[in-house]
């Protein structure tokens, strides 16, 4: 895990930077996880992955390790 | 012409705000004291403006679009963000900018090849509500924050921080009025928030990297607090120091001097600060 492994360019990145921001989207990873992770169009993987709270492996496809924390 | 009247730079991990009552009780005694020495420093000089430096903690610039630099061109700051405030445990508080400094610092350092970023809505978090709460616990010296991506990848290198520190400080230097400055750098020492070495401190990288900066030996910190050498002292927090090189240029040929050290696994960072104030 580091931060030289970020891909920039992974939706998951994306997701979570806004959830990070926006308190109504916090609410919404809470409660509709799935509708959200398709808008912001999320391989399956990566979704998996977001899903089962699978920190190994979103690090492997490129999540910011910040976002891999709390 | 503005005058610098101090060049710092300190760490803002937020146990120090946040749950420094976990500390050892030494820790916390030397903590304080090496704040409260900088803080007294800092407040002695009369500063106007604070021009900061550091870290943004992916906080502010999604992954479109980070830039190295950009600078806050605010004419009022509030701290700390919402999603940050439990954590960092600091009272809401707000700071003057300084709108007329900030636009002549894009515009100038565009000149002179730097293309900063801008903006008057960056959130502040650890970054500079944990050295501010230290330093001027008052909230009335203005701050212009530079926010700089030192976690996102490619990081500007460590030549390219320093350059950008000599000439933040000839443009500061070149503002027409008669301004007292500050340039204060936040981050490090190392520590890896949420990685492998989250409950570490690398004392040894700390205590080295420290007396290297107190050579005054420019060329040398170049050449060897490499971004490679950060990352294995902490990946994800240690390159907070990138920050500080641009301190170090703006300070010219000075030597840094250790205001404190204190190597604290409670606080899950190496905390310390230093200054090129010595003549």
């Amino acid at each position: 895990m580091s931060i030289l492994n970020t891909d920039k360019t992974l939706p998951a990145n994306k997701l979570i930077f806004e959830v990070r921001r926006d308190a109504a989207k916090r609410e919404r990873f809470r409660s509709d996880l799935e509708a959200l992770m398709r808008e912001y169009g999320l391989s399956e993987e990566e979704k998996r992955a977001l899903r089962e709270v699978d920190i190994r492996r979103l690090a492997e496809l490129g999540m910011h390790p910040y976002f891999l924390r709390r | 012409m503005a005058e610098i009247v101090s060049v710092i730079a300190l760490a803002h991990a937020p146990g120090a705000t946040g749950w420094l009552d976990k500390a050892p009780k030494h820790e916390q005694d030397e903590l304080l004291a090496g704040y409260g020495r900088m803080g007294k420093a800092l407040r002695a000089a009369q500063p106007d403006v604070i021009v900061g430096v550091a870290n943004d903690h992916l906080l502010n610039f999604p992954m479109e679009s980070v830039p190295d630099w950009c600078v806050g061109t605010a004419a009022r700051w509030r701290g700390p963000a919402e999603w940050f405030r439990d954590w960092v445990n600091v009272p809401p508080y707000e700071v003057a900018g300084n709108r007329d400094l900030a636009r002549h610092i894009v515009r100038e350092s565009g000149k002179r090849g730097f293309n900063l970023a801008f903006s008057d809505a960056l959130e502040f978090d650890d970054n500079w509500s944990v050295p501010l709460k230290f330093l001027t616990p008052q909230y009335d010296v203005a701050l212009v924050p530079i926010h700089m991506n030192c976690v996102v990848p490619p990081l500007p290198a460590p030549e390219r921080c320093h350059v950008f520190g000599q000439v933040l400080a000839d443009v500061v230097r070149a503002w027409p009025e008669r301004l007292r400055v500050a340039i204060m750098a936040t981050g490090g020492l190392s520590h890896d928030p949420g990685g492998d070495r989250y409950f570490d401190v690398d004392e040894k990288f700390d205590r080295w990297f420290l007396e290297l900066l107190g050579t005054g030996d420019a060329g040398r910190v170049l050449r060897e607090a490499t971004i490679e050498r950060m990352i294995a002292a902490g990946d994800g927090g240690t390159v907070e120091l990138l920050a500080w090189l641009v301190a170090m240029g703006a300070a010219g040929r000075r030597a840094a001097r250790t205001d404190f050290y204190v190597p604290s696994v409670a606080l899950r960072c190496g905390m310390g600060g230093v200054n090129w104030n010595a003549v």
